[in-house]
């Protein structure tokens, strides 16, 4: 617009250098201004109808293009109770709760209210534990946002099905779709980790490894033993582990032939020679013989119960104690690992092992670990204990707890209790009974925090 | 709505949220907001109430009047609300307190509340001549200041284009704060506010072009200011709103034009300046398409108010301030506020009709209200905008946060409120699907 640009560089002049040119201005404005005397005075008059014209008369954009439309999602949204304790959860960062409401909602067929995706997703960015249960949750508009905004491409994450995603994903990518093809289709997922086996870096072979963990099975024995003379020390540290849960491998027997020679029991005492020379030394190579032999090995010593408790000479007993448990959870030997929490309740491979029992006998040893450990010990086993916990864990440690006067590490258990009893144990009546007034600060935490995940199950129910 | 007979809604947990003054204190209210919190809790038509077991030994009590609201704890908090009425009422927002009789305390309290009011309302009419002769001269001497605020500001306005704008990028914005600190003390708030606006733009990008904008219709209210007496009765009223002379309250409730309607909260934004808060509230009359802007100010840490939650539905009827473009009002009358799930806007072109008429009346206004029917939000040179089927796009205001917005559209054309400015739209509230959220 010529009149008023005509404007601006008068201004930027100075009407003392410059006068304004009425001329150049539309008619109705050169009348509004001639009879203004001072030439500054006629800019600014003039001036000031320009800018009032120019933004009263503003153009909207045209042609702008649409954006795709999100496929539908059908999905009611959580009930309003829900929603309230959702916007609760963002409020106050509880990652590890959010982390839970999420877990049950994506268990449901609800979904969350849009307008709630950008805070969830923001959450997320910080704290990846939450997209897989958020891209469930969030459907098809998550998708859509995740396309729209670069921070969250997470949630529109591509199909994962084709096997492209294994020869070009990321490595996270591909972890996934291993975990998912050796529970659906074993052999084609085998077949995939043999066939690039020798191609991938010794980073990602022992990472597979780890993924393969939770899949093996005796098929699995070549390739693992193969492993065994990998070029890097991790992956055949991982071989052996994965090897020591196969029972009956070649492998296993190998080690109990050779560690044969080494153990002889001479009344109450066992009698260890440490093996030398070949490869690695000492107890090193004891400490991999006894770990990786069959724990049947040990019977022609005794029962389980007798052997762990023998006096042990010719190496630290540490060191066959340390093997035992190894094998003990390599092998999920039930007794053994009973025998060896017996013999040393307060030892550091008790939390471990207690994961090795079944549910009812996990509970009644954690019971029983009460009253032999002094409230200390026990509430630092709290923090170890593997999880996710069964109900007579939780229901155990529930009543434990209920009974506890207050103590710093006891109040710590509390915050651990909380947060991992499983969703069967959230009736216990610490999360149902109304607390005296007088309760301590952590007990108070302990039934709100019960309390709390009670209520998010039961709106979702 | 003396002897109304009305029905306890409760609030949305929403609505209930807004009245936190701040953050902190909303995220402490929502951790109060389990029934487990509270003990002897109870809601009627006029209130809720509640005991909360706190740091201390005794529990705290607090009530909540819901027709204000106003609110009582005997916590230490100087929080208001604190974070026991709110957790109290987010309890009742989720359904969770049982109807019942307000209890001994609580009817004293609400008793004596009443009592106060009508006494306040007695001394108000009981203002003596003297108080008058008072105000009277007060406000010519505020007249004189402004007036001398005014000449000067002329002078220095005409002098500054005389000297032109060049080389004022190094030292203007410095320049125009002093000038704006004069205005001050002039009283003249208003010329201040602009000229602090101003200030703030020497050194962008275009700012030439832009600082003559803002100077010039300083100019033209500064001129305005001069021959008050010469203009129209209206137009007199906006030039001196402009300059920052208030109306009383009392003037506009007697004498303000009245509206009566079904009004539809469109949205509410608060903004900190020179440490006071200030929400903007806009209401749509559904049967009249009247706009309606309310105003609330409050010192920080103290709640602003909270009787028109957005996105609800009022019937009222509104005192409007004398103006060209009549825009701010007062609810003289009111009744309940009710959700309203659903909302009826315009077109783009309707919306920049509308705002060009009152550009036309009013030319120093700053922002104003739009409400847009399928509209989608969309892309455009790099920012976002909400385009309407034929790709007619309004821009948003580049600091908009636009993803809640995108969220709800998911590429589906909603409808949206929003304030219309300069510098694009700022969406503030929009309907789809039988809901109505807040951006």
């Amino acid at each position: 617009m010529k009149a008023w640009e005509d404007l601006v560089g008068t201004a930027l002049l100075g009407t003392r250098r410059r006068t304004l040119d009425p001329a150049t201005q539309p008619p109705a404005v050169r009348n509004l201004v001639e009879d203004r005397a001072d030439p500054a005075e006629q800019l600014l008059s003039a001036a000031a109808v320009l800018t009032t014209y120019r933004r009263a008369g503003r153009r909207p954009l045209h042609d702008v293009r649409p954006l795709p439309v999100a496929a539908p999602d059908e999905r009611p949204f959580v009930p309003p109770l829900a929603r309230e304790r959702l916007a609760r959860l963002l409020a106050a960062s509880h990652p590890d709760l959010l982390l839970e409401w999420l877990g049950i909602v994506a268990g449901t067929d609800y979904r969350v209210p849009p307008e709630t995706l950008p805070l969830l997703a923001e959450a997320a960015r910080s704290k990846a534990a939450l997209r897989g249960p958020l891209v469930a949750v969030a459907g098809p508009v998550g998708a859509w946002l995740g396309q729209r905004n670069p921070d969250w491409g997470f949630l529109a994450a591509p199909p994962e099905e084709s096997g492209d995603v294994w020869q070009y994903g990321s490595l996270a990518q591909r972890r996934r779709w291993l975990a998912a093809k050796l529970a659906d289709d074993p052999a084609a997922a085998r077949e995939a980790l043999t066939t690039s086996w020798k191609t991938e870096p010794a980073d990602i072979r022992s990472d597979f490894l780890g993924v393969l963990a939770g899949h093996v099975r005796p098929e699995d024995e070549t390739f693992l033993e193969a492993a065994l003379g990998d070029r890097a020390a991790a992956v055949r540290e991982r071989a052996a582990d994965l090897l020591g849960r196969l029972p009956g491998t070649r492998y296993g027997e190998t080690m109990a032939d050779r560690l044969r020679p080494l153990v002889r029991r001479k009344g109450r005492v066992l009698e260890v020679s440490v093996p030398q020379g070949e490869r690695g030394e000492g107890t090193v190579r004891l400490r991999t013989l006894a770990a990786a032999a069959p724990l049947a090995f040990w019977t022609e010593f005794g029962p389980p119960a007798e052997v762990v408790r023998m006096t042990v000479e010719g190496c630290p007993p540490g060191v066959l104690r340390d093997s035992w448990a190894t094998a003990a959870l390599r092998q999920r030997d039930e007794t053994w690992a009973q025998a060896l929490i017996g013999a040393d309740p307060g030892g550091r491979t008790t939390p471990p092992l207690l994961g090795v029992l079944s549910p009812a006998s996990q509970a009644a040893t954690v019971g029983h670990l009460v009253s032999r450990l002094p409230v200390e010990s026990f509430a630092r086993l709290v923090h170890e204990l593997p999880r996710p916990w069964t109900k007579e864990l939780g229901t155990a440690l529930l009543d434990w707890i209920a009974r506890q006067d207050d103590h710093r590490l006891v109040s710590h258990a509390a915050v651990v209790i909380a947060r991992a009893v499983p969703a069967g144990c959230l009736r216990h009546p610490l999360a149902t009974t109304r607390l005296t007034m007088d309760a301590g600060p952590w007990r108070r935490a302990l039934t709100e925090t019960l309390n709390f995940r009670r209520e998010m199950y039961e709106e979702l129910a | 709505m003396g002897g109304q007979v009305v029905t306890a809604v409760p609030w949305t947990a929403e609505r209930v949220a807004g009245l936190a003054p701040d953050p902190a204190s909303e995220k402490a209210g929502r951790a109060l907001a389990t029934p487990a919190k509270w003990s002897g809790a109870g809601a009627s038509e006029e209130a809720v109430w509640g005991f909360c077991q706190g740091s201390g030994k005794k529990p705290y009590q607090t009530c909540v009047e819901l027709a204000e609201p106003a609110f009582r704890c005997s916590c230490p908090s100087r929080k208001f609300p604190c974070k026991h009425a709110l957790g109290l009422l987010m309890v009742w927002a989720a359904r969770q307190l049982d109807t019942a009789e307000p209890p001994e305390w609580v009817h004293t309290w609400l008793a004596e509340r009443a009592d106060r009011a009508q006494r306040a309302e007695k001394r108000a009419e009981a203002a003596s001549p003297k108080d008058e002769e008072a105000a009277a001269r007060r406000a010519g001497e505020r007249a004189a200041r402004v007036e001398g605020g005014v000449a000067e500001l002329k002078v220095w306005l005409t002098d500054r284009v005389g000297a032109g704008f060049a080389g004022f990028e190094r030292s203007g914005g410095e320049e125009l704060r002093t000038v704006a600190a004069r205005m001050v003390d002039a009283q003249a708030s208003g010329l201040a506010g602009g000229l602090r606006r101003a200030a703030g733009i020497v050194g962008r990008r275009d700012w030439p072009e832009a600082l003559l904008g803002e100077l010039s219709l300083l100019y033209l209210l500064a001129d305005a200011a001069t021959r008050l007496d010469t203009l129209p009765g209206p137009l007199a009223e906006t030039v001196r709103t402009r300059l920052g002379f208030s109306v009383e309250t009392a003037r506009v409730l007697d004498s303000g034009e009245r509206v009566s309607d079904e009004w539809l909260i469109t949205g509410a934004a608060d903004e900190e300046n020179d440490r006071l808060l200030t929400r903007r509230t806009w209401l749509r009359g559904r049967l009249t398409g009247r706009d309606a802007l309310v105003l609330s100010f409050a010192p920080p840490g103290r709640p602003l108010d909270a009787s028109l939650p957005p996105g609800h539905l009022l019937t009222a009827e509104l005192a409007f301030y004398p103006g060209a473009a009549p825009l701010r009002a007062l609810v003289a009358e009111r009744g309940i506020p009710l959700p309203a799930p659903a909302a009826e806007g315009g077109s783009i072109a309707d919306a920049l009709a509308a705002y060009a008429r009152a550009m036309a009346a009013d030319p120093w206004l700053e922002r104003w209200p739009v409400l847009l029917s399928e509209v989608t939000p969309a892309e455009h040179a790099g920012g976002w905008c909400l385009s309407e089927k034929d790709g007619t796009a309004l821009p948003l205001v580049p600091y908009a946060f636009p993803w809640s917005l995108l969220a709800m559209s998911a590429g589906k054309p909603l409808t949206v409120a929003g304030e219309w400015s300069q510098s694009g739209l700022r969406p503030l509230m929009c309907w789809q699907d039988d809901r109505a959220v807040r951006l």
